[in-house]
Protein backbone atom coordinates (compact mmCIF):
# COMPACT_ATOMS: atom_id res chain seq x y z
CA UNK A 1 0.00 0.00 0.00
CA UNK A 2 2.96 2.30 0.59
CA UNK A 3 3.90 1.81 -3.05
CA UNK A 4 0.35 2.47 -4.15
CA UNK A 5 0.24 5.73 -2.23
CA UNK A 6 2.87 7.14 -4.56
CA UNK A 7 1.40 5.69 -7.72
CA UNK A 8 -0.52 7.85 -10.20
CA UNK A 9 -4.25 7.10 -10.28
CA UNK A 10 -4.03 3.90 -8.20
CA UNK A 11 -6.72 1.26 -7.79
CA UNK A 12 -6.52 -1.51 -5.21
CA UNK A 13 -8.61 -4.57 -5.92
CA UNK A 14 -9.53 -6.12 -2.58
CA UNK A 15 -10.96 -9.51 -1.81
CA UNK A 16 -10.70 -9.20 1.94
CA UNK A 17 -12.62 -6.88 4.24
CA UNK A 18 -9.51 -6.29 6.33
CA UNK A 19 -7.54 -5.08 3.32
CA UNK A 20 -10.45 -2.80 2.46
CA UNK A 21 -10.29 -1.32 5.96
CA UNK A 22 -6.56 -0.72 5.70
CA UNK A 23 -6.78 0.82 2.24
CA UNK A 24 -9.52 3.16 3.35
CA UNK A 25 -7.48 4.21 6.37
CA UNK A 26 -4.80 5.34 3.91
CA UNK A 27 -7.31 7.02 1.65
CA UNK A 28 -6.56 4.70 -1.27
CA UNK A 29 -9.28 4.06 -3.87
CA UNK A 30 -10.62 0.56 -3.65
CA UNK A 31 -12.25 -1.79 -6.16
CA UNK A 32 -14.17 -4.72 -4.72
CA UNK A 33 -12.82 -7.91 -6.23
CA UNK A 34 -14.90 -10.73 -7.61
CA UNK A 35 -14.36 -12.75 -4.44
CA UNK A 36 -16.52 -10.25 -2.58
CA UNK A 37 -19.18 -10.01 -5.28
CA UNK A 38 -21.05 -13.05 -4.12
CA UNK A 39 -23.16 -15.01 -6.57
CA UNK A 40 -23.92 -18.64 -7.27
CA UNK A 41 -21.18 -19.77 -9.63
CA UNK A 42 -21.68 -23.48 -9.30
CA UNK A 43 -20.66 -24.87 -12.69
CA UNK A 44 -23.27 -27.62 -12.38
CA UNK A 45 -26.18 -25.18 -12.50
CA UNK A 46 -26.63 -25.06 -16.29
CA UNK A 47 -27.59 -28.72 -16.06
CA UNK A 48 -30.11 -28.29 -13.28
CA UNK A 49 -33.80 -28.26 -14.02
CA UNK A 50 -37.01 -28.48 -12.04
CA UNK A 51 -36.68 -32.28 -11.99
CA UNK A 52 -33.65 -31.87 -9.72
CA UNK A 53 -35.54 -29.52 -7.43
CA UNK A 54 -38.60 -31.62 -6.84
CA UNK A 55 -40.53 -29.67 -9.46
CA UNK A 56 -39.61 -26.23 -8.09
CA UNK A 57 -38.39 -23.64 -10.56
CA UNK A 58 -34.78 -22.52 -10.16
CA UNK A 59 -34.90 -19.39 -7.99
CA UNK A 60 -34.12 -15.95 -9.46
CA UNK A 61 -31.23 -15.59 -6.98
CA UNK A 62 -29.22 -18.05 -9.08
CA UNK A 63 -28.88 -15.23 -11.61
CA UNK A 64 -28.33 -12.43 -9.13
CA UNK A 65 -25.28 -11.19 -7.27
CA UNK A 66 -24.24 -8.89 -4.45
CA UNK A 67 -23.68 -6.01 -6.87
CA UNK A 68 -27.40 -5.80 -7.57
CA UNK A 69 -28.57 -5.78 -3.96
CA UNK A 70 -29.63 -2.39 -2.57
CA UNK A 71 -28.15 -3.04 0.88
CA UNK A 72 -24.81 -4.04 -0.60
CA UNK A 73 -24.78 -1.00 -2.87
CA UNK A 74 -25.51 1.21 0.13
CA UNK A 75 -22.57 -0.38 1.94
CA UNK A 76 -20.29 0.31 -1.02
CA UNK A 77 -21.46 3.91 -1.14
CA UNK A 78 -20.86 4.26 2.59
CA UNK A 79 -17.26 3.16 2.09
CA UNK A 80 -16.73 5.23 -1.01
CA UNK A 81 -16.28 2.23 -3.31
CA UNK A 82 -17.17 3.07 -6.87
CA UNK A 83 -16.28 -0.09 -8.75
CA UNK A 84 -16.88 -3.81 -8.32
CA UNK A 85 -15.57 -6.75 -10.31
CA UNK A 86 -17.79 -9.62 -11.25
CA UNK A 87 -17.83 -13.05 -12.86
CA UNK A 88 -20.59 -14.06 -15.24
CA UNK A 89 -21.77 -17.50 -14.17
CA UNK A 90 -22.35 -20.28 -16.68
CA UNK A 91 -26.11 -20.04 -16.11
CA UNK A 92 -25.99 -16.30 -16.90
CA UNK A 93 -26.76 -13.15 -14.95
CA UNK A 94 -29.87 -11.03 -14.85
CA UNK A 95 -29.42 -7.35 -15.56
CA UNK A 96 -28.81 -5.54 -12.28
CA UNK A 97 -31.14 -2.69 -11.30
CA UNK A 98 -30.18 0.71 -12.74
CA UNK A 99 -27.58 2.81 -11.02
CA UNK A 100 -25.04 1.33 -8.69
CA UNK A 101 -21.27 1.11 -8.98
CA UNK A 102 -19.22 0.87 -12.14
CA UNK A 103 -18.49 -2.74 -12.99
CA UNK A 104 -15.67 -4.81 -14.39
CA UNK A 105 -16.47 -8.19 -15.92
CA UNK A 106 -13.98 -11.05 -16.06
CA UNK A 107 -13.97 -13.41 -19.04
CA UNK A 108 -13.60 -16.20 -19.88
CA UNK A 109 -12.49 -17.67 -16.54
CA UNK A 110 -14.85 -17.55 -13.58
CA UNK A 111 -14.01 -18.42 -10.02
CA UNK A 112 -15.95 -21.37 -8.62
CA UNK A 113 -14.35 -21.62 -5.21
CA UNK A 114 -11.13 -20.91 -3.44
CA UNK A 115 -9.58 -21.74 -0.13
CA UNK A 116 -6.36 -22.04 1.79
CA UNK A 117 -5.90 -25.77 1.27
CA UNK A 118 -3.88 -26.39 -1.86
CA UNK A 119 -3.20 -29.64 -3.65
CA UNK A 120 -0.23 -28.33 -5.60
CA UNK A 121 1.34 -26.69 -2.58
CA UNK A 122 1.29 -30.08 -0.84
CA UNK A 123 3.77 -31.44 -3.39
CA UNK A 124 6.82 -32.92 -1.71
CA UNK A 125 5.71 -32.04 1.81
CA UNK A 126 5.39 -34.38 4.77
CA UNK A 127 1.89 -35.32 5.90
CA UNK A 128 1.88 -32.78 8.71
CA UNK A 129 2.26 -29.93 6.19
CA UNK A 130 -0.03 -31.26 3.48
CA UNK A 131 -3.48 -29.77 2.90
CA UNK A 132 -3.16 -27.10 5.50
CA UNK A 133 -2.91 -23.34 5.06
CA UNK A 134 0.78 -22.80 4.28
CA UNK A 135 2.84 -20.29 6.24
CA UNK A 136 4.13 -18.99 2.96
CA UNK A 137 3.68 -20.01 -0.64
CA UNK A 138 6.25 -20.01 -3.41
CA UNK A 139 3.47 -20.50 -5.94
CA UNK A 140 4.27 -23.90 -7.46
CA UNK A 141 0.95 -23.51 -9.28
CA UNK A 142 2.79 -21.24 -11.71
CA UNK A 143 4.05 -24.44 -13.30
CA UNK A 144 1.08 -26.79 -13.05
CA UNK A 145 -2.55 -26.81 -14.14
CA UNK A 146 -5.07 -29.37 -13.01
CA UNK A 147 -7.97 -30.26 -15.22
CA UNK A 148 -11.02 -31.67 -13.46
CA UNK A 149 -13.78 -33.69 -14.97
CA UNK A 150 -16.95 -34.96 -13.42
CA UNK A 151 -17.64 -38.28 -15.13
CA UNK A 152 -21.12 -38.58 -13.64
CA UNK A 153 -22.35 -35.63 -15.64
CA UNK A 154 -23.24 -35.84 -19.30
CA UNK A 155 -24.01 -32.39 -20.49
CA UNK A 156 -24.94 -33.19 -24.05
CA UNK A 157 -27.99 -35.09 -22.85
CA UNK A 158 -29.43 -32.05 -21.12
CA UNK A 159 -30.45 -31.83 -17.52
CA UNK A 160 -32.44 -35.05 -17.68
CA UNK A 161 -29.27 -36.99 -18.45
CA UNK A 162 -27.68 -36.12 -15.15
CA UNK A 163 -27.81 -39.12 -12.86
CA UNK A 164 -29.48 -38.61 -9.53
CA UNK A 165 -27.15 -39.86 -6.85
CA UNK A 166 -30.14 -40.38 -4.58
CA UNK A 167 -31.67 -42.66 -7.17
CA UNK A 168 -28.86 -45.09 -6.57
CA UNK A 169 -27.43 -44.96 -10.06
CA UNK A 170 -23.94 -46.37 -10.00
CA UNK A 171 -21.38 -46.04 -12.73
CA UNK A 172 -20.04 -49.38 -13.89
CA UNK A 173 -16.56 -49.99 -12.52
CA UNK A 174 -15.14 -50.39 -15.98
CA UNK A 175 -16.36 -46.90 -16.89
CA UNK A 176 -14.32 -45.52 -14.03
CA UNK A 177 -11.25 -47.64 -14.64
CA UNK A 178 -11.22 -46.80 -18.32
CA UNK A 179 -10.94 -43.16 -17.42
CA UNK A 180 -7.92 -43.55 -15.24
CA UNK A 181 -6.55 -40.22 -14.16
CA UNK A 182 -3.98 -38.66 -16.43
CA UNK A 183 -5.46 -40.57 -19.34
CA UNK A 184 -8.61 -38.57 -19.81
CA UNK A 185 -10.23 -38.59 -23.24
CA UNK A 186 -9.09 -35.78 -25.49
CA UNK A 187 -10.90 -32.48 -25.54
CA UNK A 188 -13.99 -32.73 -27.68
CA UNK A 189 -14.17 -36.50 -27.31
CA UNK A 190 -15.68 -36.31 -23.86
CA UNK A 191 -18.99 -34.79 -22.88
CA UNK A 192 -18.16 -34.54 -19.18
CA UNK A 193 -17.98 -30.95 -17.96
CA UNK A 194 -14.42 -29.70 -17.64
CA UNK A 195 -13.21 -27.41 -14.89
CA UNK A 196 -9.77 -26.22 -13.95
CA UNK A 197 -7.77 -25.81 -10.82
CA UNK A 198 -4.92 -23.39 -10.45
CA UNK A 199 -3.35 -23.63 -7.04
CA UNK A 200 -6.15 -23.50 -4.51
CA UNK A 201 -8.86 -22.16 -6.82
CA UNK A 202 -11.34 -23.90 -9.09
CA UNK A 203 -12.40 -22.14 -12.28
CA UNK A 204 -14.97 -22.64 -15.00
CA UNK A 205 -14.48 -21.34 -18.52
CA UNK A 206 -17.04 -19.44 -20.53
CA UNK A 207 -17.05 -21.04 -23.96
CA UNK A 208 -19.39 -21.17 -26.94
CA UNK A 209 -22.94 -20.18 -26.12
CA UNK A 210 -22.09 -19.32 -22.49
CA UNK A 211 -19.40 -16.90 -23.66
CA UNK A 212 -21.73 -15.29 -26.22
CA UNK A 213 -24.39 -14.90 -23.54
CA UNK A 214 -21.86 -13.35 -21.16
CA UNK A 215 -20.69 -10.87 -23.77
CA UNK A 216 -24.32 -9.97 -24.55
CA UNK A 217 -24.82 -9.32 -20.86
CA UNK A 218 -21.73 -7.12 -20.81
CA UNK A 219 -22.97 -5.16 -23.83
CA UNK A 220 -26.44 -4.68 -22.36
CA UNK A 221 -25.38 -3.76 -18.86
CA UNK A 222 -24.81 -0.07 -18.76
CA UNK A 223 -22.59 -0.07 -15.68
CA UNK A 224 -20.06 -2.51 -17.13
CA UNK A 225 -17.41 -0.30 -18.65
CA UNK A 226 -14.41 -2.56 -18.34
CA UNK A 227 -13.73 -6.17 -19.31
CA UNK A 228 -10.75 -8.14 -18.10
CA UNK A 229 -9.82 -10.84 -20.60
CA UNK A 230 -7.46 -13.46 -19.27
CA UNK A 231 -6.10 -15.64 -22.06
CA UNK A 232 -4.62 -18.05 -19.51
CA UNK A 233 -5.92 -19.31 -16.20
CA UNK A 234 -5.59 -16.49 -13.68
CA UNK A 235 -3.34 -16.88 -10.67
CA UNK B 1 -14.70 -20.62 26.66
CA UNK B 2 -18.38 -21.28 26.07
CA UNK B 3 -19.56 -24.42 24.36
CA UNK B 4 -21.86 -23.61 21.45
CA UNK B 5 -24.08 -26.47 20.40
CA UNK B 6 -26.43 -26.89 17.47
CA UNK B 7 -30.09 -27.37 18.29
CA UNK B 8 -33.00 -28.21 16.04
CA UNK B 9 -36.08 -28.49 18.26
CA UNK B 10 -37.37 -27.37 21.66
CA UNK B 11 -37.08 -30.94 22.95
CA UNK B 12 -33.32 -30.93 22.36
CA UNK B 13 -32.66 -27.94 24.59
CA UNK B 14 -32.83 -29.65 27.97
CA UNK B 15 -30.54 -32.60 27.22
CA UNK B 16 -28.02 -30.36 25.46
CA UNK B 17 -28.01 -27.85 28.29
CA UNK B 18 -27.66 -30.64 30.83
CA UNK B 19 -24.88 -32.12 28.73
CA UNK B 20 -22.88 -28.91 28.99
CA UNK B 21 -23.92 -26.58 26.19
CA UNK B 22 -23.57 -22.95 27.27
CA UNK B 23 -25.04 -21.51 24.09
CA UNK B 24 -27.21 -22.86 21.29
CA UNK B 25 -27.59 -22.04 17.62
CA UNK B 26 -30.08 -23.09 15.02
CA UNK B 27 -31.44 -22.08 11.65
CA UNK B 28 -34.84 -21.14 10.38
CA UNK B 29 -36.37 -22.06 7.01
CA UNK B 30 -39.88 -20.61 7.17
CA UNK B 31 -42.66 -22.26 5.25
CA UNK B 32 -43.39 -18.89 3.61
CA UNK B 33 -39.84 -18.80 2.27
CA UNK B 34 -40.23 -22.23 0.75
CA UNK B 35 -43.56 -21.28 -0.84
CA UNK B 36 -41.95 -18.21 -2.39
CA UNK B 37 -38.57 -19.43 -3.58
CA UNK B 38 -38.77 -23.22 -3.48
CA UNK B 39 -35.97 -25.50 -2.39
CA UNK B 40 -33.36 -23.93 -4.66
CA UNK B 41 -32.75 -20.89 -2.46
CA UNK B 42 -31.95 -21.07 1.22
CA UNK B 43 -32.09 -18.36 3.89
CA UNK B 44 -29.03 -19.86 5.57
CA UNK B 45 -26.37 -22.46 4.85
CA UNK B 46 -28.66 -25.45 5.34
CA UNK B 47 -31.70 -26.51 3.41
CA UNK B 48 -35.19 -27.42 4.52
CA UNK B 49 -35.22 -30.38 6.86
CA UNK B 50 -33.80 -31.30 10.24
CA UNK B 51 -31.21 -28.50 10.26
CA UNK B 52 -33.84 -25.80 10.41
CA UNK B 53 -36.99 -24.95 12.31
CA UNK B 54 -39.93 -23.89 10.20
CA UNK B 55 -41.55 -21.08 12.15
CA UNK B 56 -40.90 -18.22 14.53
CA UNK B 57 -43.15 -19.98 17.05
CA UNK B 58 -40.94 -23.07 17.02
CA UNK B 59 -37.85 -20.91 17.34
CA UNK B 60 -39.53 -19.07 20.19
CA UNK B 61 -40.20 -22.35 21.96
CA UNK B 62 -36.49 -23.19 21.69
CA UNK B 63 -35.60 -19.77 23.08
CA UNK B 64 -38.08 -20.13 25.95
CA UNK B 65 -36.63 -23.50 26.90
CA UNK B 66 -33.09 -22.14 26.63
CA UNK B 67 -33.78 -18.98 28.59
CA UNK B 68 -35.38 -21.05 31.34
CA UNK B 69 -31.97 -22.72 31.70
CA UNK B 70 -30.06 -19.46 31.38
CA UNK B 71 -28.80 -20.29 27.90
CA UNK B 72 -28.81 -18.08 24.82
CA UNK B 73 -29.99 -18.99 21.33
CA UNK B 74 -28.57 -17.66 18.07
CA UNK B 75 -30.28 -18.07 14.73
CA UNK B 76 -28.52 -18.32 11.36
CA UNK B 77 -29.55 -16.13 8.43
CA UNK B 78 -26.16 -16.55 6.86
CA UNK B 79 -26.58 -17.14 3.16
CA UNK B 80 -23.76 -15.68 1.06
CA UNK B 81 -25.80 -12.73 -0.18
CA UNK B 82 -29.39 -11.60 -0.13
CA UNK B 83 -31.06 -10.06 -3.18
CA UNK B 84 -33.53 -7.29 -2.39
CA UNK B 85 -36.66 -9.43 -2.16
CA UNK B 86 -34.99 -11.95 0.13
CA UNK B 87 -33.39 -9.21 2.27
CA UNK B 88 -36.81 -7.63 2.69
CA UNK B 89 -38.28 -10.97 3.73
CA UNK B 90 -35.45 -11.66 6.18
CA UNK B 91 -35.64 -8.19 7.69
CA UNK B 92 -39.30 -8.71 8.43
CA UNK B 93 -38.53 -12.18 9.77
CA UNK B 94 -35.82 -10.75 12.02
CA UNK B 95 -38.27 -8.16 13.30
CA UNK B 96 -40.76 -10.90 14.19
CA UNK B 97 -38.04 -12.95 15.86
CA UNK B 98 -36.91 -10.00 17.91
CA UNK B 99 -40.47 -9.03 18.90
CA UNK B 100 -41.09 -12.59 20.03
CA UNK B 101 -37.77 -12.78 21.87
CA UNK B 102 -37.07 -15.91 19.86
CA UNK B 103 -33.32 -15.39 19.48
CA UNK B 104 -30.53 -13.58 21.28
CA UNK B 105 -28.45 -12.93 18.16
CA UNK B 106 -28.59 -13.25 14.40
CA UNK B 107 -25.76 -14.98 12.57
CA UNK B 108 -25.33 -13.11 9.29
CA UNK B 109 -22.87 -13.19 6.37
CA UNK B 110 -23.76 -10.46 3.89
CA UNK B 111 -22.15 -7.21 5.12
CA UNK B 112 -24.79 -5.20 3.29
CA UNK B 113 -27.49 -7.05 5.18
CA UNK B 114 -25.55 -6.70 8.45
CA UNK B 115 -25.57 -2.93 8.00
CA UNK B 116 -29.25 -2.94 7.03
CA UNK B 117 -30.19 -5.10 10.01
CA UNK B 118 -28.29 -2.86 12.41
CA UNK B 119 -29.92 0.20 10.93
CA UNK B 120 -33.46 -1.17 11.12
CA UNK B 121 -33.11 -3.12 14.38
CA UNK B 122 -30.44 -1.22 16.30
CA UNK B 123 -31.01 -3.21 19.49
CA UNK B 124 -30.41 -6.61 17.91
CA UNK B 125 -27.20 -8.51 18.41
CA UNK B 126 -25.43 -9.68 15.26
CA UNK B 127 -22.71 -12.28 14.88
CA UNK B 128 -20.66 -12.30 11.68
CA UNK B 129 -20.85 -15.78 10.19
CA UNK B 130 -17.73 -17.69 9.24
CA UNK B 131 -18.97 -17.22 5.67
CA UNK B 132 -18.05 -13.53 6.02
CA UNK B 133 -14.41 -14.71 5.87
CA UNK B 134 -12.55 -13.02 8.68
CA UNK B 135 -8.94 -14.09 8.22
CA UNK B 136 -7.22 -11.23 10.03
CA UNK B 137 -7.78 -8.69 12.78
CA UNK B 138 -8.65 -5.91 10.33
CA UNK B 139 -11.48 -8.02 8.92
CA UNK B 140 -12.70 -8.64 12.46
CA UNK B 141 -12.61 -4.91 13.17
CA UNK B 142 -14.39 -4.14 9.90
CA UNK B 143 -17.24 -6.49 10.82
CA UNK B 144 -17.34 -5.15 14.38
CA UNK B 145 -17.56 -1.60 13.05
CA UNK B 146 -20.57 -2.67 10.97
CA UNK B 147 -22.26 -3.68 14.20
CA UNK B 148 -21.24 -7.27 14.87
CA UNK B 149 -20.81 -8.23 18.51
CA UNK B 150 -19.06 -11.47 17.67
CA UNK B 151 -17.09 -12.72 14.71
CA UNK B 152 -17.05 -16.41 13.84
CA UNK B 153 -13.62 -17.01 12.41
CA UNK B 154 -12.62 -19.08 9.42
CA UNK B 155 -12.24 -22.83 9.81
CA UNK B 156 -8.74 -22.79 8.36
CA UNK B 157 -6.90 -20.45 10.69
CA UNK B 158 -3.84 -21.68 12.56
CA UNK B 159 -3.48 -21.12 16.28
CA UNK B 160 -0.73 -18.57 15.61
CA UNK B 161 -3.12 -16.65 13.36
CA UNK B 162 -5.83 -16.80 16.01
CA UNK B 163 -3.35 -15.32 18.47
CA UNK B 164 -2.61 -12.44 16.08
CA UNK B 165 -6.31 -11.77 15.61
CA UNK B 166 -6.96 -11.91 19.33
CA UNK B 167 -4.16 -9.43 19.95
CA UNK B 168 -5.26 -7.16 17.10
CA UNK B 169 -8.94 -7.04 18.01
CA UNK B 170 -9.15 -7.67 21.75
CA UNK B 171 -12.52 -5.98 22.15
CA UNK B 172 -14.45 -8.33 19.84
CA UNK B 173 -15.88 -11.70 20.88
CA UNK B 174 -14.33 -14.48 18.80
CA UNK B 175 -15.86 -17.84 18.03
CA UNK B 176 -14.00 -20.78 16.52
CA UNK B 177 -14.83 -24.23 15.24
CA UNK B 178 -14.24 -27.18 17.53
CA UNK B 179 -15.93 -30.29 16.30
CA UNK B 180 -17.61 -32.18 13.51
CA UNK B 181 -17.53 -30.41 10.21
CA UNK B 182 -15.09 -28.68 7.93
CA UNK B 183 -15.05 -27.28 4.43
CA UNK B 184 -12.49 -27.99 1.76
CA UNK B 185 -12.70 -24.43 0.45
CA UNK B 186 -12.95 -21.24 2.43
CA UNK B 187 -16.70 -21.23 2.89
CA UNK B 188 -17.14 -17.58 2.02
CA UNK B 189 -15.15 -18.00 -1.18
CA UNK B 190 -17.13 -21.02 -2.30
CA UNK B 191 -19.76 -20.02 -4.83
CA UNK B 192 -21.27 -23.46 -5.21
CA UNK B 193 -24.63 -24.44 -3.91
CA UNK B 194 -25.61 -27.34 -1.72
CA UNK B 195 -29.20 -26.87 -2.73
CA UNK B 196 -29.45 -29.45 -5.45
CA UNK B 197 -30.87 -32.74 -4.24
CA UNK B 198 -29.07 -35.66 -5.77
CA UNK B 199 -25.97 -33.78 -6.80
CA UNK B 200 -24.04 -33.99 -3.59
CA UNK B 201 -21.49 -31.47 -2.42
CA UNK B 202 -19.31 -29.92 -5.11
CA UNK B 203 -16.00 -30.26 -3.26
CA UNK B 204 -16.66 -33.95 -2.59
CA UNK B 205 -17.11 -34.73 -6.28
CA UNK B 206 -14.98 -37.74 -7.20
CA UNK B 207 -13.05 -35.75 -9.74
CA UNK B 208 -10.94 -37.22 -12.44
CA UNK B 209 -7.75 -35.22 -12.40
CA UNK B 210 -5.24 -34.50 -15.09
CA UNK B 211 -2.17 -32.62 -13.97
CA UNK B 212 -0.03 -31.02 -16.61
CA UNK B 213 2.97 -28.76 -16.69
CA UNK B 214 2.24 -25.33 -18.06
CA UNK B 215 3.81 -24.26 -21.31
CA UNK B 216 5.33 -26.52 -23.89
CA UNK B 217 6.12 -29.36 -21.48
CA UNK B 218 2.49 -30.49 -21.19
CA UNK B 219 1.89 -33.97 -19.88
CA UNK B 220 4.03 -35.31 -17.06
CA UNK B 221 5.84 -38.25 -18.61
CA UNK B 222 8.60 -38.96 -16.12
CA UNK B 223 7.40 -42.13 -14.29
CA UNK B 224 8.98 -41.06 -10.99
CA UNK B 225 7.21 -37.71 -11.10
CA UNK B 226 3.95 -39.32 -12.20
CA UNK B 227 4.17 -41.67 -9.24
CA UNK B 228 4.65 -38.76 -6.88
CA UNK B 229 1.61 -36.96 -8.28
CA UNK B 230 -0.44 -40.17 -8.13
CA UNK B 231 0.52 -40.50 -4.49
CA UNK B 232 -0.42 -36.90 -3.77
CA UNK B 233 -3.79 -37.31 -5.48
CA UNK B 234 -4.46 -40.42 -3.37
CA UNK B 235 -3.51 -38.52 -0.24
CA UNK B 236 -5.80 -35.70 -1.33
CA UNK B 237 -8.65 -38.18 -1.57
CA UNK B 238 -7.78 -39.40 1.90
CA UNK B 239 -7.90 -35.82 3.15
CA UNK B 240 -11.35 -35.36 1.62
CA UNK B 241 -12.43 -38.62 3.26
CA UNK B 242 -11.40 -37.18 6.61
CA UNK B 243 -13.41 -34.05 5.90
CA UNK B 244 -16.38 -36.31 5.15
CA UNK B 245 -16.16 -37.98 8.55
CA UNK B 246 -14.38 -40.99 7.11
CA UNK B 247 -17.62 -42.45 5.88
CA UNK B 248 -19.56 -41.02 8.83
CA UNK B 249 -17.98 -43.39 11.30
CA UNK B 250 -17.91 -43.13 15.07
CA UNK B 251 -15.09 -43.67 17.50
CA UNK B 252 -15.22 -46.26 20.28
CA UNK B 253 -16.63 -43.53 22.51
CA UNK B 254 -19.33 -42.98 19.90
CA UNK B 255 -17.87 -39.63 18.96
CA UNK B 256 -18.23 -38.72 15.33
CA UNK B 257 -14.92 -39.11 13.54
CA UNK B 258 -15.22 -35.81 11.75
CA UNK B 259 -12.91 -32.81 11.98
CA UNK B 260 -11.82 -32.15 15.52
CA UNK B 261 -10.13 -29.49 17.63
CA UNK B 262 -10.33 -31.15 21.04
CA UNK B 263 -6.62 -31.11 21.75
CA UNK B 264 -6.42 -27.38 20.90
CA UNK B 265 -8.81 -26.48 23.72
CA UNK B 266 -6.02 -25.48 26.15
CA UNK B 267 -4.55 -23.04 23.63
CA UNK B 268 -7.99 -21.69 22.70
CA UNK B 269 -8.82 -21.06 26.36
CA UNK B 270 -5.47 -19.37 26.92
CA UNK B 271 -6.08 -17.17 23.88
CA UNK B 272 -9.34 -15.93 25.33
CA UNK B 273 -11.56 -17.35 22.60
CA UNK B 274 -15.10 -16.65 23.69
CA UNK B 275 -16.91 -19.60 22.19
CA UNK B 276 -16.14 -22.98 20.64
CA UNK B 277 -18.60 -24.22 18.09
CA UNK B 278 -19.87 -27.74 17.55
CA UNK B 279 -21.20 -28.08 14.03
CA UNK B 280 -24.12 -30.19 12.87
CA UNK B 281 -27.58 -28.69 13.21
CA UNK B 282 -28.89 -31.55 11.10
CA UNK B 283 -27.32 -34.28 13.25
CA UNK B 284 -29.34 -36.48 15.53
CA UNK B 285 -29.62 -35.60 19.21
CA UNK B 286 -27.34 -38.43 20.32
CA UNK B 287 -24.48 -37.15 18.21
CA UNK B 288 -25.01 -33.62 19.43
CA UNK B 289 -25.01 -34.70 23.07
CA UNK B 290 -21.89 -36.86 22.68
CA UNK B 291 -20.12 -33.94 21.04
CA UNK B 292 -21.12 -31.50 23.78
CA UNK B 293 -20.07 -33.96 26.48
CA UNK B 294 -16.71 -34.47 24.83
CA UNK B 295 -15.94 -30.77 24.58
CA UNK B 296 -17.12 -30.15 28.13
CA UNK B 297 -14.99 -32.98 29.48
CA UNK B 298 -11.83 -31.64 27.84
CA UNK B 299 -12.54 -28.00 28.64
CA UNK B 300 -13.27 -28.79 32.28
CA UNK B 301 -10.20 -31.01 32.50
CA UNK B 302 -8.06 -28.01 31.60
CA UNK B 303 -9.98 -25.52 33.70
CA UNK B 304 -9.73 -27.79 36.71
CA UNK B 305 -5.99 -27.35 36.66
CA UNK B 306 -4.51 -30.17 34.61
CA UNK B 307 -1.79 -28.94 32.29
CA UNK B 308 -2.05 -28.73 28.52
CA UNK B 309 -0.21 -32.01 27.92
CA UNK B 310 -2.46 -33.93 30.28
CA UNK B 311 -5.51 -32.31 28.70
CA UNK B 312 -4.35 -33.27 25.23
CA UNK B 313 -3.75 -36.80 26.44
CA UNK B 314 -7.31 -36.86 27.76
CA UNK B 315 -8.56 -35.57 24.40
CA UNK B 316 -6.70 -38.29 22.54
CA UNK B 317 -7.96 -40.95 24.91
CA UNK B 318 -11.52 -39.71 24.57
CA UNK B 319 -11.41 -39.65 20.80
CA UNK B 320 -9.82 -43.06 20.82
CA UNK B 321 -8.38 -42.71 17.36
CA UNK B 322 -4.75 -41.72 17.73
CA UNK B 323 -3.79 -43.43 14.50
CA UNK B 324 -6.42 -41.33 12.79
CA UNK B 325 -4.89 -38.29 14.46
CA UNK B 326 -1.46 -39.13 13.05
CA UNK B 327 -1.96 -37.58 9.61
CA UNK B 328 -3.55 -34.45 11.04
CA UNK B 329 -6.10 -34.49 8.22
CA UNK B 330 -8.97 -34.37 10.74
CA UNK B 331 -7.51 -31.49 12.72
CA UNK B 332 -8.87 -27.99 12.78
CA UNK B 333 -5.65 -26.90 14.51
CA UNK B 334 -2.97 -29.30 13.42
CA UNK B 335 -0.16 -27.63 15.32
CA UNK B 336 -1.97 -28.29 18.61
CA UNK B 337 -1.16 -32.00 18.43
CA UNK B 338 1.37 -33.16 20.95
CA UNK B 339 3.82 -35.29 19.02
CA UNK B 340 4.72 -37.28 22.13
CA UNK B 341 1.15 -38.51 22.34
CA UNK B 342 0.49 -39.41 18.74
CA UNK B 343 2.06 -42.49 17.20
CA UNK B 344 3.64 -42.08 13.83
CA UNK B 345 2.50 -44.52 11.17
CA UNK B 346 4.40 -47.77 11.43
CA UNK B 347 5.04 -47.72 7.71
CA UNK B 348 6.16 -44.52 6.08
CA UNK B 349 3.74 -43.58 3.33
CA UNK B 350 5.10 -42.28 0.12
CA UNK B 351 4.89 -42.64 -3.64
CA UNK B 352 5.31 -46.16 -4.97
CA UNK B 353 8.26 -46.78 -7.20
CA UNK B 354 7.12 -47.17 -10.77
CA UNK B 355 7.45 -50.63 -12.35
CA UNK B 356 11.00 -51.43 -13.47
CA UNK B 357 10.12 -51.38 -17.16
CA UNK B 358 8.98 -47.76 -16.79
CA UNK B 359 12.06 -46.51 -14.97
Amino acid sequence: MEVMEGAPDPEIVVNDWGVLRRARARGLPVVLGRGLDRSVRDPRLPDVGPEHLGGDAPPPSWKQASHGASAFRALMKRFGIERIETDVPLQGLASPPPGGPAMTAHVPWGMVASGRVCLVNAWGKPASLRFVAPKHCDAPCRRFTIELRAPWSRREGGAGALPMVDAGEILPLTAVLNRRRNKLPAEGADAAPRFWQKGNTHFYKLEGEALRRALDWVAQTERVDRVVVAPELPM
Amino acid sequence: MHILSPVASPEEVEPLADGGADELFCGIFPTEWYERWGRGAWPNRRGPGPANVESVDELGAIADAAHARDRKVFVALNQQFHPDDQAEFLLELARRIQDRGAADAFIVTDPGFIALLKQELPDCSIFASTVSVALNSDSVKFLAELGCDRVILSRHLALSELAEIRAGAPEVELEVFLLNDNCYFEEGFCSTTHTMPGFGVYCMTPWELQITRDGADGAIVDPEERARWDFLVEEHREYLRHLAHRGHGDSRAKLPLGPCGLCAIPELIDLGIHSGKIVGREANLYRKIRSVQAVRHIRDTYLEGRDAKATKAAAGELRGDLRGCASGYSCYYREARDRDLIPFPTRARGPRRPPRKQR
